[in-house]
């Protein structure tokens, strides 16, 4: 992640949105986005208005939502074809990669 | 250098539209190769070239939301999607 500390990339890099050392605004903008990558057939009008009334603006809600939908369709594609991460950065095992050693 | 489960065309055998591809790429990228996430799209240049300017157009750019905000979503969406890449 460019321009981001460590401890935002290693937690948010195993889906941990609360141990992530980032704004609530922020907190709020990635609950719509997990909902969106886990049941985006559940989003509802809740959700959405707790990021407006978070600060965010209309158009950076419906830009983080393509981005979501992006990265679903680069992360479908890459595990189809299996591959691995090319060592830009190492990620931490997840959490249940751990707990099954 | 992993080996796909699904084929795709490494810069070495890239031919025709896909070598033009893939030069713009790396030209533009500034990299002597083409990221194996890049690859995957080695069946289709001409959907691969969209892929890649899609890409820059919403992801590698300042939007509505700062290019910092983007790449924590694209962290956490990966790390929600179990995806190693």
């Amino acid at each position: 992640m460019q321009g981001e500390t460590d401890a935002v990339v290693e937690a948010l890099a195993i889906g941990n949105r609360d141990q992530a050392p980032i704004t609530g605004a922020e907190r709020t903008l990635l609950q719509l986005v997990e909902t969106v990558t886990r049941h985006a057939y559940r989003t509802a009008e809740a959700d959405v208005q707790a990021v407006r009334d978070a600060g965010w603006t209309e158009e950076q809600i419906a830009e983080a939502v393509y981005v979501t939908a992006l990265f679903a369709f680069f992360n479908r594609v890459a595990d189809a074809f299996g591959i691995v991460n090319e060592g830009y950065r190492q990620i931490p095992p997840f959490p249940e990669e751990t707990a099954s050693r | 250098m992993t080996k796909p489960r699904i084929h795709w065309v490494n810069e070495d055998e890239a031919a025709g539209d896909l070598r033009v591809v893939y030069e713009e790429y790396m030209r533009h990228a500034g990299r002597d190769f083409v990221p194996q996430i890049l690859k995957c799209f080695s069946a289709r240049p001409d959907f691969l070239r969209q892929v890649t300017e899609f890409s820059a157009t919403l992801h590698f750019s300042d939007g509505h939301l700062p290019r910092r905000v983007k790449e924590m979503i694209a962290t956490y969406v990966s790390g929600l999607n179990r995806c190693p890449y």
